[in-house]
């Protein structure tokens, strides 16, 4: 077998060296701390290179890396990126261990792990931090678990570039501790079944699945009390200190609201297929039921082609909305690549030099080079607001395309609340503009980042950081926002000194993080030096582990590469490949209101959660699909050949849909799948045993038996 | 001939001005061949700067490295067999609804075929169908 086939054979499902990831969090206050520990093994023959790319928080700052393999602990240290690529090659060549952690673009890293001998462990533990922001009494805690599919090349290295794989299920678990302020606050968790701990003084989430599929992001909404909200801390910086405070002001809005001149740009690209397109249509809805008689709106939809309803400016009237309704029922995702500058610039030439004219986008963000686009949308001048939407978002994109216009950004997942998000959208586009927004710091402040503070809307967070020459700060920090009517609104803090656990530390967490802000708007030469000295990985910083081998036990040949695929995002699975095929619910699932399965049934989804009537619930509103169990068992008990039989039978009886879907279990099955399959997957072949079944398909006896144990009815009608 | 000439990773890396990390990955996805000799002794020979420089010379005509894997294993001179579609790949399908029950679907990538002709071609399949249907009602 040619090397190319062997590495196609990781992506194949076959060989994957990351056999486990694991997440714990402790959050104190706004400021949460994560480490992630990811185990590799070589169950092969011949020693390997094992490369991740996986996705991490726009905002989290990495504190730090430690690599345990064969039995030893190795910390890590960080390193200017040239010499850091060429120390790992050199190791690689000398037969020992290596492992390098680099950052790719704003959220996107790829772990190395080089030269793992046959049957060797090795488990990759870092940390980072992260200050959440609050949006109106609402706080999202965001932890990304894979990266979808990406429309266009990678302009990353080849062994870099992310590539996900229908066959791979990554695994990960996850536990959640929540301390100070926020332990009394109120959690959602729209992503994963948790369950909730209050224990005294400190509230405890986990994912309750042990081994959850890596195939969305993981999402837990907090609630909380103003007074909570907002904080100022300092920590040591060497001779001296640094200082994080994180605002949150609030004015008053205008007398008579603001008309507004918008363009809605909506993704249809085949990416978002499946969850996203439903909510970028639920998103639709709610805005065209924002727009006033005075304003004036375009709508565009776009994929590889741009389509826009109307070529210029159309004002709001009942009518206009209605043909606008229409338009957007009538989306689907069937435009193909995503071409988003493209649509931008369309948008662009609609608003033309039309003054404080805004742009609302609808997208999954899932674009190779985006980075281009955001550079392209700051010349163009117009503030854009985005929507993220899917089941695992391009953060970095959306976010940093919003916050460099002026805009802001909502990401919000399937199973949240879209128009609450919609409508947050709009009061930010109506809202006064801030004229002036200073930060104060206390006397002796220097080093302060961000330099200029972006847009600031009232009831969203500002941060800001600042350094301090003398060993302590004496004085209040204080925010004060002027809005274009002349209002003012101001906000103090106290800043407070973070109980440090680490006190043989002269540089505190506090004070990296301070640095790692200061670096997002430095130059390489200051940029690298900052990141050397805070120990930032950054544009121009890996972190680095170097681990000797013994002269008998080291390497004798260039590791063979086992690029880790990314599981494929929730949702699209099956269905981007698969024939169109409606899924039944089963009649147990009795906490769905009718509306709830009809939308179900159009998303084609799992609707994994059923949200109580009353909304948020004093705890995780996440309640138990035990059903879920039961079918779990159901399927595990059919085996490869059972699909077999059941594809080859409908091949013969001319149902090539469901002979395709049967197949496609079987290869499931026959890439190594026994225990664990996706709520989508368990769905969709729940309804192919039914499917089959009702055909005339006799079903084998210890299928049918599993049923009779589950309490599941395989006669029941097919919903199409 | 002289083929006695022997070279170090670094070496071939600087001769086809590439990163050593990605001649590396070349070789590991047997687009090169490995080295001569093990571990400290490995060394190279002018065929595998030869093979470096094919690649770069597929990569910079814009062919993806799968593909010029496909290209390098292929003896012959004649057309290209299309690329294989790997298992687990997805796919960014454009559809067009002609009619209720009648759909058209491509990848133009894969087709090779530009925005501009896909609209082509998906103006010319609406055109036939409904010369069908007309031709139907006329009947």
């Amino acid at each position: 077998m040619s090397s190319l086939a062997c590495a196609l054979k990781s992506v194949q499902g076959e060989r994957i060296a990351l056999t486990n990831v694991s997440v714990s969090a402790v959050l104190h206050d706004l400021l949460e701390e994560v480490t992630m520990c990811q185990s590799y093994r070589n169950e092969e023959q011949v020693n390997i290179e094992a490369v991740y790319t996986f996705p991490l928080p726009l905002d989290a700052v990495l504190l730090d890396l430690e690599v345990e393999i064969g039995g030893r602990v190795l910390k890590g240290v960080v390193v200017e990126k040239k010499a850091a690529e060429e120390k790992y090659e050199d190791a690689i060549a000398a037969g020992d261990a290596a492992v390098m952690l680099e950052q790719l673009e704003p959220g996107l890293y790829t772990m190395n792990v080089g030269n793992l001998m046959p049957n060797e462990d090795a488990t990759i533990k870092f940390s980072y931090s992260i200050l959440y922001r609050w949006v109106g009494e609402r706080l999202r805690l965001f932890i990304p678990t894979t990266i979808a599919t990406r429309f266009g090349d990678s302009p990353h290295a080849p062994h870099q570039a992310p590539e996900s794989s229908l066959a791979v299920e990554n695994h990960f678990s996850l536990q959640m501790e929540i301390l100070g302020s926020l332990k009394d606050a109120q959690f959602t968790c729209p992503s994963h079944q948790v369950s909730l701990t209050r224990l005294a003084g400190r509230v405890i989430v986990s994912v309750k699945q042990e081994q959850a599929a890596m195939d969305r992001d993981f999402i837990l909404n907090v609630k909380a009390l103003k007074a909570s909200r907002s904080f100022a801390v300092w920590g040591p910086d060497g001779d001296g200190v640094a200082a994080v405070a994180s605002f949150q002001p609030f004015f008053p809005g205008l007398q008579q609201t603001r008309p507004l001149s918008l363009a809605i740009v909506i993704d249809c690209s085949g990416s978002m297929q499946g969850d996203s397109i439903e909510q970028a249509k639920k998103a639709l809805e709610g805005i065209i039921e924002s727009l006033q008689p005075a304003d004036r709106f375009a709508l565009i939809a776009f994929g590889n082609s741009t389509h826009a309803l109307w070529e210029r400016l159309t004002p709001s009237t009942p009518a206009s909305r209605e043909v606008a309704r229409h338009f957007a029922k009538q989306l689907a995702a069937n435009m193909g690549g995503t071409e988003i500058g493209k649509a931008l610039q369309t948008a662009y030439e609609i608003l033309g030099d039309i003054n404080s004219a805004d742009i609302l986008l609808v997208t999954d963000g899932e674009v190779s080079s985006w980075q281009p686009v955001v550079q392209e949308a700051k010349r163009a001048g117009h503030r854009i607001f985005t929507v993220g939407v899917g089941n695992a978002v391009s953060e970095a994109f959306v976010r940093e395309l919003a916050g460099s216009t002026g805009g802001e950004c909502e990401l919000v997942a399937p199973r949240e609340d879209m128009a609450e998000r919609v409508i947050r959208h709009f009061e930010r586009m109506r809202a006064p503009r801030a004229k002036r927004v200073v930060v104060q710091w206390p006397d002796g402040s220097c080093d302060i980042a961000p330099n200029k503070l972006g847009s600031v809307f009232g009831g969203d967070t500002v941060i800001s950081a600042a350094r301090f020459n003398e060993s302590t700060i004496d004085g209040l920090v204080v925010l004060e926002v002027e809005t274009e009517t002349g209002e003012t609104a101001r906000q103090e803090l106290t800043v407070s000194e973070v109980p440090s656990s680490t006190t043989q530390d002269t540089i505190s967490t506090v004070a990296r993080f301070a640095a790692s802000m200061r670096l997002k708007e430095q130059n390489a030469t200051m940029g690298l030096n900052t990141a050397l000295q805070y120990r930032l990985v950054s544009p121009w910083t890996n972190w680095l582990v170097i681990a000797a081998r013994p002269d008998g036990d080291k390497a004798q040949d260039i590791p063979a590469i086992r690029k880790v695929p990314q599981t494929q995002a929730a949702d699209r699975t099956l269905y981007q490949s698969l024939p169109a095929m409606s899924l039944s619910w089963a009649a147990s699932a009795t906490a769905m209101p009718p509306s709830a399965m009809r939308a179900a049934r159009i998303m084609r989804g799992m609707p994994l959660f059923s949200r109580s009537a009353t909304g948020d619930s004093q705890r995780a509103t996440s309640s138990a699909p035990s059903r879920f169990t039961g079918i779990l068992e159901l399927i595990r008990a059919v085996t490869e050949q059972d699909w077999h039989e059941i594809s080859s039978w409908a091949a013969r009886d001319r149902h090539p849909d469901l002979s395709q879907n049967a197949m496609k279990f079987r290869e499931l099955r026959r890439s190594g799948r026994k225990g664990w399959f996706s709520e989508t997957e368990l769905l969709l072949g729940l309804s192919i045993l039914r499917e089959a079944r009702s055909l005339g398909f006799q079903l084998s006896d210890t299928i049918l038996d599993a049923a009779r144990r589950m309490n599941i009815n395989l006669d029941e009608q097919i919903d199409f | 001939m002289n083929n006695s000439r022997t070279f170090t990773l670094d070496e071939i890396a600087a001769l086809a001005e590439l990163p050593r990390r990605t001649v590396r990955y070349y070789i590991q996805t047997g687009l090169v061949d490995r080295p001569q000799g093990i571990g400290k002794g490995a060394y190279y020979t002018e065929q595998h700067v030869e093979q470096l420089l094919l690649v770069r010379k597929w990569q910079l005509a814009g062919l993806s490295l799968e593909r010029i894997g496909e290209v390098l294993k292929q003896q012959t001179n004649g057309p290209l067999p299309p690329a294989p579609r790997r298992k687990g790949t997805v796919e960014v399908w454009s559809h067009l609804v002609v009619a209720d029950g009648v759909e058209v679907t491509l990848d133009p990538g894969r087709a090779c075929l530009t925005p501009e002709q896909v609209r082509a071609f998906f103006r010319g399949v609406a055109q036939v169908y409904e010369q069908i249907e007309n031709g139907k009602e006329e009947r």
